[in-house]
Formats: C-alpha cells, sequence, structure tokens
C-alpha cells in the first residue's frame, strides 16, 4: 500500500480546501442574520449566565469559580459534540461535490474539525471578554500550551468523526442514535457538576472518553497543569482512532460511494 | 504523457443499500435472532450496471454513448469521471477530465454568483491569475449584469443557467465527459452558448457524449458504442466527421439538460 493512499496522507493533502470549505460553512449558517456567527458565542453565554447562579447554589460552590468552570465545561463539550454529532451528515451532505466535483470524502471529516476549531476559538474569545468585564470572576492566564492540548482532541476527533460519518452514510438510522449517546453523556460528564473524591471512582467517570477531552483543557486552564493520567489515556484513543479509521479506509474507500 | 481513456472488461456491480432489510436496527435484530425469518433479506441487491466493456480512445476521439433508459450509459460516464470503481476489469484515464453530468453540482443558493464561480474554481483547485481572468470571462458571459452580486436563489433557472454553462466550461479539458447534449438559456443565450460548447470540445481531446439523439451523436462522433442492459452490444468505428451543416442544425434541436 502506498503512502498517498492512506487516509492521513488525504487528510493532509485536502487540508487547504477543507479550511475553505469549513469557513464557507460556519459563515453559511448563520448568514441570513445580522449577528451572524455572534449567535454561536451569545447562545454559550446566556447558558452560563443563566444557568450559573442556580447551580452554583445548588451545588453550594462559589459562584465566580463556577462560573469560570462551567463556562470551559460547555465550550469544549460544544467543540467535541459539535464535531461528533456533525461527522453524522458529513459525506451525505457533501455528496454532490464527492460524486460529481470528485472531492475527496476525507477532505470533509477535515472541513468539520476546522469548522468546529474556528467555532471554539471565536466563544473562548468572546468568553474572556465577558469575564474580564465582571469583577466577581478571576479568569485564569490562557498559557499557549493550551494549542497542542487541543491540536491532539483535534486529530483524535477527525478520526473518530471519520469513522462515525462512513457509517453513518451507510446505516442512516446511526445519526439518531450518536444524538442520544451524546445527550446521555453531557449528563454523565462533569460540565455542570463537579467532580468530587467520593465519585471519582465510578467506572463512568474513569472510563468516560468524553470527560477525558474535556477535562483536558479545562483543567489545563483551571490548575495550570495538565493531568497526565488524562493526556496518556486519549494519546492512546488517539492512536487506536487512527488504526481504526484508517482500517475502514482501507477496507471502503472504494465501496463507500454506493452508499451514498 | 499522451491522453487516453481505456477501459478492459470493465464490469460495474452496482450493490443498493438502503432498501428492504439493511439497517443497523435489523442488522442488530438478525444478530440477536438468528433463525427470525421476518427481519429482511441478509444480502445486498446487486444491480449488474456494466457487464465487460472494452474499448480505448485516443487523441482525437468522440465516443457516443446510445441506448436505451437504464442501459449504464451514466453509469459508464461516472466511471470514467472516477466516481464508480469498476467491480472487474481496469480503467485507465490520463487527461485532465472535465466532468459535465451534474453541472449544477456545488452551486449554494445563499451565495452570489460571483462567490459561487469562487468556491467553484476552489473546489476545482484553480489559482493565482487564472482565477481571476476566469471568473471575469464567465461573468462577462453569463451577462446577467447586477445580478451577479446577488444571491443565487433569487435567479431564475435560466439566469442560473447562464452563470454555470460558462462556469463548466471555462477550463480546458483533455478529456469531456457529458450526459446529453446542452442546450441553456433563452434563443438569445442559447446560440452564443452552442459556439462556446463547439469551441470547448474543439480544445479537448477526448469527448464521451452520452445521448438519445441519433443524429446529433452520428454528427459528432466518430465511435459509436451501443448498451443495452449494460452490455456493449454494438461497437462501431466510422469515420464521419462533425459536418458544420449537421452541427448548425443542433442548434435548433431540442437539448437535454440545462
Amino acid at each position: 500500500m502506498k503512502l498517498s493512499d492512506t487516509l492521513t496522507y488525504s487528510f493532509i493533502s485536502n487540508s487547504k480546501l477543507a479550511y475553505k470549505v469549513a469557513k464557507a460553512e460556519v459563515v453559511a449558517r448563520y448568514r441570513r442574520s445580522f449577528l451572524g456567527t455572534l449567535w454561536y458565542t451569545i447562545s454559550t453565554v446566556v447558558i452560563v449566565f443563566g444557568l450559573g447562579p442556580l447551580y452554583a447554589t445548588i451545588f453550594n460552590v462559589d459562584v465566580g469559580g463556577y462560573f469560570i468552570y462551567i463556562a470551559f465545561g460547555i465550550i469544549f463539550w460544544n467543540f467535541v459534540q459539535g464535531t461528533i454529532v456533525e461527522s453524522c451528515g458529513n459525506v451525505i451532505q457533501h455528496q454532490s461535490l464527492i460524486k460529481d466535483l470528485s472531492i475527496h470524502y476525507a477532505t470533509f471529516s477535515v472541513s468539520n474539525s476546522i469548522k468546529s476549531f474556528l467555532i471554539l476559538g471565536q466563544n473562548f474569545i468572546a468568553i474572556y471578554l465577558v469575564f474580564l468585564t465582571q469583577k466577581s470572576i478571576a479568569a485564569p492566564a490562557v498559557s499557549v500550551f493550551i494549542l497542542p492540548v487541543l491540536l491532539l482532541e483535534g486529530i483524535l476527533l477527525t478520526y473518530v468523526g471519520f469513522i462515525i460519518s462512513l457509517v453513518s452514510a451507510r446505516f442512516r438510522d446511526f445519526s439518531p442514535i450518536v444524538n442520544i449517546v451524546m445527550q446521555l453523556f453531557f449528563f454523565l460528564t462533569p460540565i455542570l457538576w463537579q467532580i468530587r473524591p467520593d465519585i471519582a471512582d465510578y467506572k463512568i467517570v474513569q472510563w468516560n472518553p468524553i470527560y477525558f477531552l474535556i477535562e483536558l483543557p479545562r483543567g489545563y486552564l483551571l490548575n495550570g497543569s495538565i493531568d497526565v493520567e488524562i493526556l496518556t489515556k486519549l494519546s492512546v484513543i488517539t492512536l487506536v482512532g487512527v488504526v481504526v479509521a484508517e482500517a475502514f479506509h482501507r477496507r471502503y474507500f472504494k465501496r463507500f460511494i454506493f452508499w451514498l | 504523457m499522451s491522453v487516453c481513456v481505456s477501459l478492459d472488461k470493465v464490469s460495474l456491480n452496482y450493490p443498493i443499500y438502503g432498501y428492504g432489510g439493511d439497517s443497523l436496527k435489523l442488522r442488530l435484530l438478525r444478530m440477536l435472532f438468528p433463525k427470525a425469518s421476518n427481519l429482511g433479506a441478509r444480502s445486498v441487491n446487486v444491480v449488474k450496471a456494466l457487464r465487460e466493456i472494452s474499448f480505448t480512445l485516443g487523441p482525437g476521439d468522440k465516443l457516443g454513448l446510445i441506448g436505451p433508459n437504464g442501459s449504464g450509459k451514466s453509469t459508464l460516464l461516472r466511471v470514467l469521471n472516477g466516481t464508480f470503481p469498476p467491480s472487474a476489469g481496469a480503467v485507465v484515464v490520463k487527461g485532465r477530465v472535465a466532468s459535465m453530468l451534474n453541472l449544477n453540482c456545488g452551486v449554494d443558493a445563499d451565495l452570489t454568483g460571483r462567490q459561487n464561480i469562487r468556491q467553484r474554481l476552489d473546489y476545482q483547485g484553480i489559482k493565482g491569475s487564472l482565477r481571476k481572468n476566469i471568473e471575469e470571462e464567465v461573468i462577462e458571459f453569463a451577462d446577467i449584469g447586477n445580478f451577479i452580486d446577488l444571491p443565487v436563489r433569487m435567479y431564475s433557472s435560466g439566469m442560473l443557467a447562464r452563470l454555470i454553462f460558462p462556469l463548466s466550461t471555462s477550463v480546458e479539458p483533455d478529456i469531456v465527459l457529458m450526459d446529453e447534449w446542452l442546450a441553456v438559456g433563452d434563443a438569445n443565450f442559447q446560440e452564443k452558448s452552442q459556439g462556446r460548447l463547439k469551441n470547448f470540445l474543439a480544445k479537448s481531446s477526448i469527448l464521451v457524449i452520452a445521448s438519445h439523439n441519433h443524429v446529433m451523436i452520428e454528427s459528432l462522433c466518430s465511435k459509436i458504442l451501443t448498451l443495452e442492459h449494460g452490455v456493449s452490444i454494438d461497437f462501431r468505428e466510422g469515420k464521419i466527421e462533425p459536418k458544420e451543416a449537421e452541427l448548425e442544425r443542433l442548434q435548433l434541436s431540442p437539448g437535454g439538460a440545462g
């Protein structure tokens, strides 16, 4: 098998086009509204400040700290959930480009991740600006080392998203399943609630990949240090994801066109 | 590298998914209850779309594909443009391919005409000064005035065709794949577009066109392949030159997709 036949090669060689597709789609979603892409951010801010005071009281924690916790939690959740859920319709949605313009199907897994990154970046900056206006919130410093952390997650999500997009092209009832599972994960994952020592041992926390994806960048921002255990787990998942995605590509590359 | 298209005993079995007992739910149920008989078919239905098709085209060859509906003409074109991988046999296509099978693909109704041009050029990987030239030339040919900066969803279908047609014929290809002869726009524009299309085809080296219009095929093509149920039943190698008179006549004949 040649190097140029691998999925990874196609990801890289189509990344420029993927960026253009991603940019066009981010703009496209809110093209006919006045606030445009700002809607992505507004919805985040509404959730943070809508839920924040009530939930801080329920959990009996400091409101300022809780604001930061759920803000980062929700931003990274949106990033992870958005990439996974949008992967379902990815190949199906772009089928005419794949069929008629012979654009490589790998392009759209990359564009999907880039799209999520663009939204994440905007949300991140906006939420920081909101924090700066609030005296009660001490926004933590951001180090540039957050970027390699997010890059690792982006790579993982691109490969996993590729697998999801292929499976949902083959089985059209897969996409509602993904949606339901992700809804479940929203409540199983410490996003609105925080981990206490007495629940840290729960298997559902220890083996929840969505938790790893959210906690790694969030923990790094809040504590200033990387959780090595989570990093290791994520690296292993990424590696497995790459191997499985490559195998899928190799096996189904010729057949997938008939699924569309 | 010389331009060529070569098929050697190409067969295509077209599997039909998402039909009958084909869903994830039914698959899982079948795994759980292997003996149940009412859970749909286990195997995927396959249509034998093409069977052992062979031909070779070199520079200057114009191939016409004829045959009744469902005989495999469009499928064969999609094998040539690389969409469908053959189930058996070998396909060799050397040269830059312009596939004019679905002109409207990739058109975003919310983008303006100009943005759509740029987006299509992105998809085709066209860079640098050529982009600017093509953009200007397409806008000039389309001749739709200020509409070029309005969203495409505002366009009438004729206006959209006036934009898409020059865009699809803006890059100089070696090999052109066409499904039906194109006739777009009002009478005035049709004349203009037929001239452009002829020019476009003259620059290309190989043409493969599927059509029901036998007169057009005979006048345009040097080789004619007749398909029926995916089988090649006749391959004629006439040396019929495309006569100017016949081409003129085509302008008046009702064309296919537009």
